[in-house]
C-alpha cells in the first residue's frame, strides 16, 4: 500500500513537470518571436539623415558672410559701405536661407534643423537692421565683430549637426 | 541555448549606456564652448556702448542676436543629444539581435 501511494505520488510529480515544461515553451516562443520583431524594428532613426546640401549650402553661406561683413567694416563710413548700397546681398541670403529651410522641411524628423535655420534667418535680419541703423557710418567693426559672432554659432551648430548626422549613419553601417 | 531575461537587459543597458557615456562629454564640451563666446560677446557689447560706439538701440538688437545664437546651440545641443540615443538604441537592439542568434543556432536575424 505504501509503496503503491510512493509511486502514486511520484507520478503526479512527473506529471507535473511535464505540464510546466510544456507551458514554459509558449513562453520561449514568445519571448524569442518578441525579440525577433524588436530586431525587425531596428534599426531605429530619432533624427532625418545627412543632407550633403544643406551642409554645403550652409558653408558656403558662412564663407559669403563672413567675406561681405569684412568688406562692410572696410567701407565703414564710406557711400559703398552704407546700407542701402548693399540691400541686394541680404535678398539673397533671405533667398538662399528659405530654399535651405524649404529643403529641411521636406525631410521627414528634421524639425531641428529647420529652427536653427529659421533662427540663421532671424540673426539675417538683425543684422540688416543693425547696418540700416548705422545709415551712412555702414557697418563699424564695434556692431559687426558681436553681429557677426553669434551668425558664425548660428551657422556652427547647423553644420555640427548635420556632421553629426553623417558620422551617425556611416557609424551604424559598420 | 535558452535565453536569460535578466542577462539579456543587463547586455542592452549596457550597450546602451556605453553608447551615451561616450557622447556626453563631447555633447556637454560643445555647449559649455560656445557659452564661453557667447558670454565674450557680451562684454564686447557692453564695453561698446560704454565706449559710445554702440547706441542702447543697436544694443537690444545685438542682445537679441546673442538670444538667437544660444537658442541655437542648445537646439543642436538636443539634436546630438536625440542621436546619441538613437545610437544607444540601435547598440542595444544589436545584443538582442546577437542574443536571439545564439539561442537558435542559426542566423534568424
Amino acid at each position: 500500500m505504501i509503496v503503491h501511494v510512493a509511486t502514486s505520488e511520484l507520478s503526479r510529480s512527473a506529471i507535473r513537470r511535464h505540464a510546466r515544461s510544456v507551458g514554459a515553451l509558449p513562453r520561449r516562443i514568445g519571448l524569442l518571436a518578441l525579440l525577433a520583431f524588436l530586431c525587425a524594428c531596428a534599426h531605429v532613426q530619432l533624427v532625418s539623415s545627412y543632407d550633403e546640401i544643406i551642409d554645403r549650402g550652409t558653408s558656403d553661406l558662412n564663407t559669403k558672410i563672413v567675406s561681405f561683413v569684412g568688406r562692410m567694416v572696410t567701407l565703414s563710413g564710406k557711400p559703398e559701405g552704407a546700407y542701402d548700397a548693399n540691400a541686394t546681398f541680404y535678398d539673397d541670403v533671405k533667398g538662399t536661407v528659405a530654399t535651405l529651410g524649404m529643403r529641411a522641411q521636406v525631410q521627414e524628423k528634421n524639425e531641428i534643423t529647420v529652427k536653427m535655420l529659421q533662427e540663421l534667418g532671424g540673426n539675417m535680419d538683425r543684422l540688416r537692421q543693425l547696418h540700416e541703423m548705422g545709415k551712412e557710418r555702414g557697418l563699424s567693426k564695434a556692431i559687426a565683430d558681436p553681429a557677426l559672432a553669434a551668425i558664425e554659432i548660428n551657422v556652427e551648430a547647423i553644420i555640427k549637426f548635420e556632421v553629426a548626422k553623417r558620422r551617425e549613419e556611416s557609424g551604424a553601417s559598420n | 541555448m535558452a535565453i536569460d531575461a535578466g542577462a539579456l537587459a543587463s547586455q542592452m543597458f549596457g550597450a546602451a549606456f556605453a553608447v551615451l557615456k561616450g557622447k556626453a562629454p563631447s555633447i556637454g564640451g560643445y555647449v559649455q564652448g560656445e557659452c564661453s563666446k557667447i558670454a565674450q560677446t557680451f562684454t564686447t557689447i557692453e564695453a561698446g556702448v560704454q565706449a559710445g560706439q554702440i547706441s542702447h538701440e543697436e544694443a537690444a538688437v545685438l542682445l537679441d542676436m546673442q538670444k538667437s545664437a544660444t537658442r541655437t546651440v542648445l537646439l543642436s545641443a538636443e539634436g546630438l543629444g536625440m542621436l546619441a540615443v538613437e545610437q544607444a538604441i540601435n547598440a542595444a537592439l544589436d545584443v538582442v539581435k546577437s542574443v536571439v542568434n545564439a539561442a537558435l543556432g542559426f542566423a534568424l536575424i
